[in-house]
């Protein structure tokens, strides 16, 4: 009996930390439900009657918009990278991830800065041809159109990686059937390439969706009233949590549709390659004047979703950057690397656990918590901040009143007043993304190398310690990189969730920006761009091992 | 621990996954300093068998004995760290991280560094891969990785050694070779081992003992000798080559078959009632010799080249056709007149 009690321990163990970190990732989810039936004190209906429209008009054509943009950018370019020989492809195929390293609110500032009226390019056009303000028209980027194009540039690179992935996975045997078929190249593209890779784009193009849902600083800054910016006024500027929280429920809906459109589809269109041969691509060759219009357009998006606005902070940051600015930086920037650093490491540490206990006890329990664990990236930031006020406040509140009671001391706002809240809300969001990467590693472990280490004597605990852990180590670092990186530009989370007088690089920047004081902002500005470079690296890394090699051994990841 | 008692017993083992039934009530003994083969095909729930003995599984009823100790019970699972069994993988599994001898240390119980690195030593000598201490695992050849499993296993001194289709993924040639060292290894060390294979000429070639397994149940346990020439059924038979199988009726304590009557103290029939007789036992003569109890007679159809035997196949009386096995060269022809005696 003792025996079986012990495996029974040690079952729990494990089945209930992955529990209890699935719980915790779902604590804003249940609190914004809690919410829906309740009344607001007139708020709800004075937003149904005044903006609730308007987001749902913005927001809807707002996914619609970068879907048509990003779909265009990422697809076109990946195949041209991929089938197409023309200078310059080597240094564009991982070029065109650099956009992916700007978060979309510093391309925002950039490009008002650039486009206004006063900027660079108006001022050239009125210098060159001698007009005035009332001579020309020219678009004005704090509009909902500026907005579409401002996140197709900095989103498409989520469209980019998947199609060139499973471009990059289709054998060239596939095409050249295609092709002796009597087919043209052209048409081989959409009628073999295309479907092929559907099944990738679509999840490439629901992380944008996703990703546009959820858009607030770029979003604010232009002025589009949607439903992210909407939670954060009406919790802001109104003061009204359920209201806010009635409002997170409608995007929660959404997002909702749209996972289960995502998953309907991609179940539908399931491909086996049905030829286990892989043969590399032979590249198709583009005469000069091919080669250059490709060139070109391979090169727009990354100079202005790159080049261009990283140019124009630099200038403004070495022309106009003072002395006094630079200190208060470097002090936001050591609160902004602690933050991002303790919420990588616990991230990254929640999530070993959790894909560990997936591994060694795949109970119908534990599958549903991994999947609970993860569902947070999903979730918008705004959304998830609400979501966790009332439920912290709650918890801070009765610990407070207990400790008072029960040792005359009360412990204050250990919660909502310190960077716990602000870790525990980044945790929720960013879980997932330590968790795939985490996940991924686990399953290059073979499962009999566990099996080995129990029958030599190792318990699940110290074999992860002695086992997974080393053969992880790769996997582990560029978990809690990305998550270091995700922390370090976000920016709803951080606005709802810091405590008092706290601030990050991300928030001084937006709020500089949004006073228009952008040659203030413009060395923030660079420092998360220069940080956002870092899963960039890592993204090329793994896009250039993930094609298919034919004596692949069993070395250990380095 | 007493090598006597490295005994290995399971009973009435059944289990499942879901509603596949993997294990069928299988009980087996296997004493110390014997190799016992569990054949079997894919599927067949061998490794699912191995898996339960070293407790990765938790088999749905039965009991599993090691060295004495019940470690699987009603009331009792004794978890795979515990139980004394060494198990090497297909994949032989060895940890990609360590180098040669941090592998075999790994397991190792005791607690003196310095005597753990001289046990490794005689281990990597024993299995013939001293010299390689410092390897790392992907740099080693299939049949050496496979050898450095087998001494990290040993490295716990186990009862019971449990070897997953360790020769499998080896080539041809040194399959032979890394064999016969693993199995001398094992008896010297008097551990009771079960090895799982799908190879019927690598059961044979090693096993003391051979159980054939399908769907589940335990079909045939039996020494290899016996096996081959006293299948339990057709299917059993056949794993292990041609053989001739006749239709018969018991009459007055003979067994009566198309071709002739046969003595049933010398060939029992398989469950279904049919006579199972292996070519080798078939011997073929010109009609002319004189020969005593001759079985049957028939005209040769075909002779099959072998390498060092033939098979030659007789039509007899009835139609019916039967193969025997001579050594080559042989001066049989098609459209000779044979006659065929059971030779026991």
């Amino acid at each position: 009996m003792i025996q079986l009690a012990r495996v029974w321990r040690l079952r729990w163990t494990w089945t209930l930390t992955s529990l209890s970190i699935a719980a915790f990732a779902t604590i804003p989810l249940i609190e914004i439900c809690r919410h829906i039936g309740r009344d607001s004190d007139g708020t709800w209906q004075h937003l149904t009657e005044t903006v609730l429209a308007g987001y749902i008009y913005n927001t809807t054509v707002l996914a619609v918009g970068v879907s048509i943009g990003s779909l265009l950018m990422g697809v076109c370019t990946a195949w041209l990278v991929t089938m197409c020989q023309f200078p310059g492809r080597q240094v564009l195929q991982f070029a065109l991830l650099l956009p992916l390293a700007i978060p979309t609110y510093l391309l925002a500032y950039a490009a008002t800065d650039l486009l206004q009226f006063s900027g660079p390019v108006q001022t050239l056009i009125r210098e060159t041809f001698h007009w005035t303000k009332e001579d020309y028209w020219f678009p004005n980027i704090r509009s909902l159109s500026g907005a579409i194009t401002i996140l197709s540039l900095g989103l498409y690179p989520y469209v980019y990686l998947a199609s060139r992935t499973a471009f990059l996975e289709q054998s060239a045997c596939v095409l050249e059937v295609s092709r002796t078929l009597g087919v043209g190249p052209w048409s081989s593209f959409l009628r073999v390439a295309l479907p092929l890779a559907r099944p990738s784009i679509v999840a490439g193009l629901s992380l944008t969706v996703m990703e546009t849902l959820a858009e607030f600083g770029a979003v604010d800054y232009c002025a589009v009233d949607t439903f992210a910016t909407g939670i954060y006024r009406t919790w802001m500027s109104l003061g009204s949590l359920t209201a806010a929280a009635q409002l997170s429920a409608c995007l929660l809906g959404a997002i909702l549709l749209l996972l289960i459109i995502e998953s309907a589809a991609r179940s539908k269109l399931r491909f086996h390659h049905a030829t286990y041969r892989y043969r590399e691509l032979t590249l198709f060759k583009l005469r000069p004047p091919m080669a250059l219009l490709t060139l070109l357009f391979c090169c727009a998006p990354v100079l202005f979703g790159f080049v261009f606005p990283v140019t124009l902070f630099m200038l403004k940051s070495f022309r106009n950057g003072d002395e006094r600015a630079r200190e208060i930086f470097l002090e936001l920037g050591q609160n902004s690397l602690i933050v991002a650093a303790l919420a990588g490491l616990v991230a990254t540490f929640l999530a070993l656990i959790t894909a560990y206990c997936r591994r060694i006890q795949p109970t119908p329990a534990v599958k549903v918590a991994t999947r609970l664990s993860g569902l947070g990236y999903a979730i918008p930031g705004g959304v998830i901040a609400i979501g966790l006020f009332g439920p912290l406040s709650w918890i801070e509140e009765n610990i407070d009143k207990g400790a008072d009671e029960l040792f005359g001391w009360s412990p204050g706002f250990w919660l909502t007043g310190t960077m716990v809240a602000l870790i525990i809300g980044y945790q929720t969001r960013f879980l997932a993304v330590a968790l795939s990467m985490i996940q991924a590693g686990l399953t290059r472990i073979q499962s009999t190398l566990d099996d080995a280490s129990y029958v030599l004597g190792r318990s699940p605990g110290r074999t992860l310690g002695q086992v997974h852990f080393p053969l992880l180590r790769g996997s582990l670092l560029c978990a809690a990189l990305l998550v270091f990186v995700d922390t370090l530009k976000e920016l709803p989370i951080t606005l709802i969730l810091r405590p008092f007088n706290f601030e990050t690089l991300a928030v001084r920047v937006y709020q500089l920006a949004s006073d228009e004081r952008l040659d203030e902002a413009s060395s923030g500005a660079l420092a998360i761009i220069m940080t956002g470079l870092i899963p960039v690296i890592i993204l090329s890394r793994l896009m250039s091992v993930s094609r298919p090699s034919l004596n692949r051994t069993n070395k250990p990841l380095p | 621990m007493n090598t006597l008692h490295n005994q290995l017993k399971i009973s009435s083992i059944s289990h499942s996954y879901g509603k596949l039934e993997a294990v069928r009530d299988v009980s087996l003994t296997i004493d110390p300093g014997i190799v016992h083969c569990l054949l079997g095909p894919s599927g067949s729930g061998k490794s699912t068998l191995l898996r339960v003995i070293a407790g990765l599984e938790q088999p749905v009823s039965g009991t599993v004995t090691i060295a004495g100790i019940d470690v699987n019970g009603p009331h009792l699972l004794e978890k795979p760290e515990n139980r004394s069994v060494g198990f090497v993988f297909q994949d032989y599994a060895l940890f990609p991280h360590l180098n040669v001898l941090r592998n075999v240390l790994y397991g190792m119980p005791g607690a003196k560094r310095s005597e753990q690195r001289k046990h490794a030593a005689q281990l990597l000598e024993r299995v013939e891969m001293a010299g390689y201490e410092s390897a790392m695992p992907h740099t080693l050849s299939g049949g050496q990785q496979q050898r450095v499993a087998l001494a990290r296993a040993l490295a716990r001194k186990p009862a019971v050694m449990l070897l997953d289709e360790p020769f499998s993924s080896l080539d041809a040639r040194l399959r032979t070779e890394v064999r016969d060292t693993t199995l001398r290894v094992l008896r010297e060390m008097n551990v009771a081992t079960l090895l799982v294979t799908h190879d019927p000429r690598e059961a044979m070639g090693s096993g003391d003992w051979i159980s054939v397994i399908r769907e589940g149940k335990l079909i045939q346990t039996a020494i290899p000798e016996d096996l081959y020439f006293r299948p339990v059924d057709q299917e059993t038979a056949e794993t292990f080559g041609t053989i001739n199988r006749l239709p018969a009726t018991q009459h007055e304590g003979d067994l009566l078959t198309p071709s002739g009557s046969i003595n049933p103290d010398t060939l029992p029939c398989d469950s279904d009632g049919f006579l199972l007789i292996r070519p080798e036992l078939l011997e073929l003569h010109s009609p002319g010799n004189p020969v005593s109890s001759i079985w049957t007679s028939g005209v040769v159809v075909r002779v099959d080249q072998e390498g060092g035997t033939n098979l030659v196949t007789v039509q007899v009386k009835d139609k019916s056709r039967l193969y025997a096995r001579c050594l080559a060269p042989t001066s049989w022809k098609p459209g000779n007149p044979v006659q065929i005696k059971i030779n026991l």
